[in-house]
C-alpha cells in the first residue's frame, strides 16, 4: 500500500513541474497533464478503495444488517469521489462557474440517492415508538 | 504504464509549441493553428481514455 503512495506522489510531482513547463507555452496542454495524472492515480487508488468494499460488505453481511441499505452509501461515496474530480478539473481549467454547476448536480443526485435511507430512519424510529 | 503517459502528453505538448514557433517565424500561421490542433486532439483523446477507465472502475467498484 505504502509503495503505491511513494509512487503516485512521485509522479504528482514530476507531473506538476512538467505541467508548468509546458503550460508556459501551451496553457491548455499544461491542464492536460493536470487532468491525465487525476486519472492515473485515482484509477490507481480506486483499485485499492475495492478491497475496502468488500471488508464493509462482508461485515454487514455478517452482522444481520439488511444489505440493501450499504447500497446507497457506496453509491454516494463513488459519486462524491467522481463530482470531486470533475470539479477539480474544472478549477484547474479556471472555469469555476462551470465547477460550481456540477458541484450542485452532484449534491442534488446524491440527495436524491441519499433519500430512500432518510425515510427508511424515519418509518424504523416510528414503528419502534 | 502511467508514468509514460504523462511523459508522452508533456512531450507533444513541448513538440506543439516549439512547432508553432517555427511555424509562426516561418511565416505559415495558418499550419501553426494546425499543428496546435492536432496536437491538442491527440493529447484530449489519451486523456478522454483515460478518463474513462477511471469512471468504469468506479463504476463496477461503487455499484452504480
Amino acid at each position: 500500500m505504502e509503495t503505491e503512495l511513494v509512487r503516485i506522489a512521485g509522479i504528482g510531482i514530476v507531473g506538476a513541474v512538467l505541467a508548468v513547463v509546458v503550460s508556459e507555452k501551451k496553457p491548455e496542454m499544461g491542464m492536460m497533464i493536470g487532468l491525465a495524472f487525476g486519472a492515473l492515480a485515482l484509477a490507481i487508488v480506486a483499485g485499492k478503495a475495492g478491497a475496502v468494499i468488500q471488508l464493509i460488505n462482508d461485515s454487514v453481511d455478517r452482522s444481520g444488517i439488511d444489505a440493501n441499505l450499504i447500497v446507497p452509501v457506496l453509491k454516494v461515496t463513488g459519486m462524491a469521489y467522481i463530482t470531486q474530480f470533475a470539479v477539480d478539473a474544472c478549477r484547474d481549467a479556471g472555469q469555476n462557474s462551470i465547477a460550481s454547476k456540477i458541484e450542485i448536480a452532484g449534491k442534488i443526485m446524491m440527495l436524491a440517492v441519499a433519500a430512500p435511507i432518510a425515510t427508511a430512519l424515519i418509518r424504523m424510529v416510528t414503528t419502534i415508538i | 504504464m502511467d508514468v509514460d503517459l504523462i511523459f508522452k502528453i508533456a512531450a507533444i505538448g513541448i513538440l506543439v509549441s516549439i512547432l508553432n514557433i517555427v511555424l509562426n517565424k516561418s511565416g505559415r500561421e495558418e499550419q501553426a493553428m494546425m499543428t496546435t490542433l492536432a496536437g491538442l486532439v491527440v493529447v484530449l483523446m489519451l486523456v478522454v481514455r483515460e478518463i474513462a477507465n477511471l469512471f468504469d472502475t468506479v463504476k463496477a467498484l461503487f455499484g452504480f
